[in-house]
């Protein structure tokens, strides 16, 4: 693509063609998040793991399956595994299946397991989704256009732009341990004796560098006394998209209320 | 009336015994060109610094004498509004990207954004600077992933699209080769010829030499000579103090241990060639 072709893409508003990603950012953490705090009312872990599977489904619409799945099989084999194992062989139980030294494993433990980790693998997928399926200047973009100050939407891009730079930091002081003879590689006590080193100079230079940016920002007079203007926009929130996230909200309401009207019951 | 104005001005920065600025007194003019030279650590830094209002807003530390930009004390100074008047490109080229664009394109136009210029406008000034620096095919390269040169030049390309009355530059060449640091420095002359003004840092003194119409010495805080180019980087004594003279003054001055006056110090290329060429005739 040519550069003229390329700077006058951000004339129009940034559409991607996927109607996933082209909901609002802001939109999009809401449903995501509504979605994922509704397991909690609805106590119920056949509808946790539906939800696990419509992420699924929603990353695959969205063309970020693989970005999806490479980030959430952590948390379902961290948390979906360990928690359920620890959980359905410790936890009190009548009608026992299993028993062996320690480990009580019951009808009731597994039941209990299971809503334990459909409660966390629903929430932590819409966290992972929103963030495999959201760019995080687009994010930063909404926010302001929704009236969070500017310094705050850049403190919110920045961050997350840090953490990857010292992942990228690490990388390269641990290249320059290993020309140097030190073994970076191994097993877990290797690695550790490689890492701990690394990491005083690594946040100190993190923390120096946040002094020169914050002058390199304001060499491009971040903090200028003037309206600023944005070369990428998003374009403007459809009526359809408002009622569809207003139809969401009200059915995490609903459910609020429902389990708070059988809890007094 | 001097756009900027230092009167016995010293700086210490916080936690610091020694002053990182001893009494420096000057005169910037508008539209006028300054070179800064001077040993490591001499204070050039500092002194930009001070330019720009980060001494002492940002940095914090002690400012005694008076330092005046546009009639304004330093001290009170709004320096929001100074971004917006004096351009600062600093030494490190890895710090000075913003780190949360994904074009270089984009990355220009930050500086644009915050000073709310329309889009239109922004797309043509970043096509323009960047056919200016070299760096279009740049432009749709994600910056986080340049060479050290090369965000250099990208940096330098940002500030410069802002396209501020002043230009305060501390080493935007250190990252780049001959070619490159040429290119830097026929577009800083351009600025001059735009009516900028320019506060240069640098090493390369035989390219300041050509361009610069003062010079100003720097050595451990102090100012130890300032004034117009050619008279400033005649004085050889400056030598014995840790700064770096043209060549061509270098040259002359062997030529004349050999006996062979030339009719003035040249301190420029052109300036010793035409020297060398009437004394040959």
């Amino acid at each position: 693509m040519d550069n003229i072709t390329f700077a006058n893409q951000f004339l129009n508003p940034r559409k991607y063609g996927n109607i996933i990603l082209d909901l609002n950012p802001i939109n999009r953490l809401n449903i995501f998040v509504a979605l994922g705090i509704s397991t909690f009312f609805v106590n119920n872990y056949w509808y946790g793991f539906a939800l696990v599977l419509l992420f699924f489904v929603i990353a695959a619409v969205a063309g970020r399956l693989k970005r999806y799945f490479s980030v959430y099989w952590k948390v379902l084999l961290l948390f979906g595994l360990f928690l359920f194992v620890i959980k359905a062989a410790f936890s009190p139980g009548e009608h026992m299946i299993f028993q062996l030294a320690g480990i009580h494993i019951s009808t009731e433990s597994i039941n209990s397991a299971l809503s334990l980790i459909s409660k966390v693998l629903s929430f932590s997928g819409a966290i992972v989704l929103f963030v495999q399926t959201t760019e995080w200047e687009d994010f930063t973009y909404a926010l302001e256009h929704a009236g969070v100050p500017h310094v705050v939407s850049f403190v919110v891009l920045s961050s997350f732009q840090t953490i990857s730079d010292l992942g990228k930091s690490a990388q390269v002081i641990m290249e320059s341990q290993k020309a140097r003879g030190i073994e970076t590689d191994g097993n877990l006590v290797k690695r550790a004796k490689a890492y701990i080193p690394v990491m005083g100079p690594l946040v100190l230079n993190a923390i120096s560098s946040v002094e020169e940016k914050s002058i390199a920002m304001d060499a491009r007079a971040f903090s200028a006394p003037v309206a600023h203007t944005h070369l990428m926009e998003l374009p403007e929130v459809t009526k359809s998209e408002k009622a569809f996230v207003v139809f969401i909200d009200l059915l995490l309401l609903a459910t609020i209320i429902g389990r708070i009207v059988i809890w007094l019951l | 009336m001097a756009f900027i104005e230092l009167n016995d001005v010293t700086y210490t920065y916080p936690l610091m015994k020694e002053a990182a600025l001893k009494n420096i007194s000057y005169k910037f003019e508008k539209g006028k060109f300054y070179g800064v030279i001077g040993e490591n650590a001499g204070g050039k830094t500092t002194l930009c610094n001070l330019l720009r209002g980060l001494v002492p807003h940002f940095y914090k530390g002690k400012l005694k004498g008076s330092a005046t930009i546009n009639g304004e004390d330093i001290k009170t100074i709004d320096v929001d509004k100074l971004s917006t008047q004096i351009g600062y490109i600093f030494q490190n080229p890895f710090t000075q990207i913003s780190g949360v664009k994904k074009s270089v394109f984009e990355e220009i136009a930050i500086g644009l954004e915050n000073l709310g210029v329309e889009k239109g406008e922004i797309i043509e000034r970043v096509l323009k600077i960047a056919k200016l620096v070299n760096i279009e095919s740049l432009l749709q390269k994600n910056p986080n992933e340049l060479s050290g040169g090369q965000r250099q030049r990208v940096a330098f390309a940002s500030v410069i699209a802002m396209d501020t009355d002043t230009f305060v530059i501390d080493e935007p060449t250190s990252q780049l080769d001959p070619d490159g640091t040429e290119a830097i420095f026929e577009i800083i002359h351009t600025l001059k010829e735009q009516g900028k003004t320019i506060v240069l840092v640098e090493h390369k003194v035989d390219l300041l030499a050509e361009y610069a119409d003062e010079m100003l010495v720097m050595n451990k805080g102090n100012l130890i000579a300032g004034g117009p180019t050619k008279e400033v980087l005649s004085d050889l004594s400056l030598l014995e103090k840790g700064a770096m003279l043209p060549h061509t003054v270098l040259f002359n001055h062997e030529l004349k241990l050999k006996g062979v006056e030339l009719e003035h110090v040249p301190v420029t290329k052109e300036d010793c060639i035409s020297q060398l060429k009437l004394r040959m005739k």
